[in-house]
């Protein structure tokens, strides 16, 4: 049935490599890297890993900018056998700190000055392409599916965020043998995610491990027209966008597109009037909505649009469970539902992640049910329900955790961090829908007056302690925040508050 | 476009969003909320009607109208002087 079920990540690249050896791999601007001599350079980079003492079961962070250095290494890592952690450099170094802790890493390979991450136990490294090779390349480590790929650090219901391990088997599962996309050797994907963000798991092997090309975006920043010029200039033909970057470029950008073989978009609700233009208007599309957790390796499922099912309802569905990956619609007892019935997603199949760094084995999102499928479940705290067609439609999250921007954050950890600000009695973090269907992270915190607590002061201080993107939009400071009859903070009462304030802080 | 005619795009480009309506020329919108993806929609948004670009890095270190209105001006000077 499926040919790939238990080799190593890298053991499938080397097989790429053998049947396209001189096929493009990878170009970073200026530079392009054959497979071959992107898999040369890594196997060297995984010598010196090893003889830097990396070896199995270790975690290796990368804090480094997109670069074809970034993918040497991380290639190295693999083949060293180790797990890669990749690091944003726009996380404040406590959130960095705590995240190389809890995976007790030794190493980091880097681009940049990072003395703050540093430790007695922990040093750091950079790469050089230019340097000779080893003297003697080390044999690869075999490795197998069960071994940690990579970890990647999701936002926790608690104030910490957590790690996710995520094994190769995962990750082969995703981008091999699928029935959702096709990636043919002709292809050319964007490296537009974070590579701390798991779509950026799509980009990458979806390109090394089906013999595509693997484009680099150079910029720091989304800039328009640097991503159209990437897409023109290396005829990029699958990519990936969150949500709301999708609905800006479908809103304001469409010609960009335009190139497109397949686009797939997701990590949030997708509105079906952006996907009817899309279908409209580029001839031959396929528009793919992905959706999935983390903890099941970036696509649970998926639901695969041409100008012949363009979305009729008010809804995009997301589709059907990937290959290899089931999904079950239980109730709160854990009890299937009927079709059409409002349930839980879990999730099982080789897309489940090894569990949480530091908590393997505890059962908890993580959990066996041999009633309900037969290796691990994952309960991925989403309510869906199957619709009249027998696809899936997401409806909302089980707790007060939401997806902004494609980043799945909890409103409870941002408020719980501002409130350990002495100055703030008080604390609401909502996420109000603009017009142009992004949305706006508003924070609004009580504090005295006499206190004089500026929003700048309160922005910097999340600044140092919450990644990038769970910092809110908008601080509005106010005296008093409404209170209902319950003692809950009457979130109606602020908006409409808001309002009067016409936004001013 | 003279330079009157691009500060009445952008202002006029700026104040279409809700949370703008009321913002003053030299007042930082930061301070009224405004997501990056905002601030690439407008940039699209003026460089369609101006035909000239800016790199979005820049625009980032920008904070009120005024600012994007000389260095939209800045830029459309420079190419027409070259």
């Amino acid at each position: 049935m499926h040919a790939v079920i238990d080799v190593s990540i890298h053991a499938v690249f080397k097989q790429r490599v053998a049947q396209h050896a001189h096929a493009i791999a990878l170009i970073d601007g200026e530079r392009q890297f054959s497979y071959a001599t992107l898999d040369r350079l890594a196997d060297a980079q995984a010598t010196r890993l090893r003889a830097d003492g990396v070896g199995p079961g270790d975690i290796v962070a990368l804090f480094m900018r997109r670069s074809a250095e970034m993918f040497v290494a991380l290639l190295g890592i693999l083949k060293a056998g180790a797990a890669f952690m990749p690091l944003d450099a726009g996380n404040p170094a406590t959130r960095n700190r705590f995240c190389l802790d809890k995976a007790r890493t030794r190493l980091i390979v880097t681009d940049r000055d990072c003395e703050e991450l540093l430790s007695e136990t922990r040093r750091a490294v950079r790469v050089d392409l230019d340097a000779p090779a080893p003297a003697e390349v080390a044999e690869p480590y075999a490795g197998n599916g069960e071994d940690t790929a990579y970890v990647m650090f999701t936002s926790g219901t608690t104030s910490e965020p957590k790690g996710v391990l995520v094994p190769h088997r995962a990750v082969t599962r995703l981008v091999l043998d699928t029935d959702y996309v096709r990636i043919e050797p002709s292809d050319a994907i964007l490296q537009l995610s974070t590579p701390s963000f798991d779509a950026s798991t799509f980009e990458i092997f979806g390109a090394l491990l089906n013999g595509a090309t693997l484009v680099l975006y150079t910029g720091e920043v989304l800039d328009p027209n640097l991503f159209k010029q990437h897409v023109e200039r290396h005829r990029i033909s699958v990519l990936w966008l969150t949500a709301a970057l999708f609905h800006l470029f479908v809103d304001k950008y469409l010609e960009a597109l335009r190139p497109l073989r397949v686009l797939l978009a997701g990590g949030d609700v997708l509105h079906p009037g952006a996907v009817r233009r899309v279908l409209d208007e580029i001839d031959g599309i396929t528009l793919i909505n992905g959706y999935g957790p983390t903890e099941n390796t970036t696509f649970t499922c998926c639901h695969v649009m041409t100008r012949a099912n363009a979305p009729h309802g008010d809804k995009v569905p997301i589709g059907r469970p990937i290959r290899g990956t089931e999904v079950l619609i239980l109730d709160e007892q854990r009890r299937p539902t009927l079709p059409g019935e409002v349930g839980e997603l879990y999730a099982a199949g080789r897309g489940v992640a090894l569990g949480y760094l530091g908590s393997e084995g505890v059962e908890g999102a993580f959990f066996h049910d041999s009633a309900l499928a037969a290796g691990r479940l994952y309960r991925t705290g989403d309510l869906v329900r199957c619709n009249a067609d027998g696809l899936i439609e997401f409806l909302g999250r089980r707790d007060s955790q939401i997806k902004l921007r494609g980043y799945r954050i909890s409103l409870e950890e941002i408020k719980a961090r501002l409130m350990q600000m002495p100055a703030i009695k008080e604390a609401a973090v909502t996420c109000q829908e603009l017009e142009n269907g992004d949305q706006l992270l508003v924070a609004y915190v009580r504090a005295d007056e006499s206190d004089g607590l500026q929003s700048k002061t309160v922005r910097k201080y999340l600044a140092e302690h919450l990644p990038r993107y769970m910092i809110p939009d908008k601080i509005s400071i106010q005296s008093e925040i409404p209170i209902n009859q319950s003692g809950k903070i009457d979130r109606n009462k602020l908006f409409s508050n808001t309002h009067a304030f016409g936004g001013r802080v | 476009m003279t330079p009157q005619q691009i500060q009445n795009l952008i202002v006029s480009l700026f104040k279409e969003k809700e949370s703008f309506k009321d913002i003053g020329l030299d007042e930082d919108y930061f301070d009224l909320g405004v997501s990056s993806l905002t601030i690439v929609g407008l940039q699209i948004q003026v460089e369609e009607q101006l035909g000239v670009n800016l790199s979005t890095r820049d625009l980032m270190l920008l904070s009120t109208i005024n600012q994007w209105v000389q260095a939209y001006t800045a830029k459309c000077e420079e190419l027409t002087s070259a």
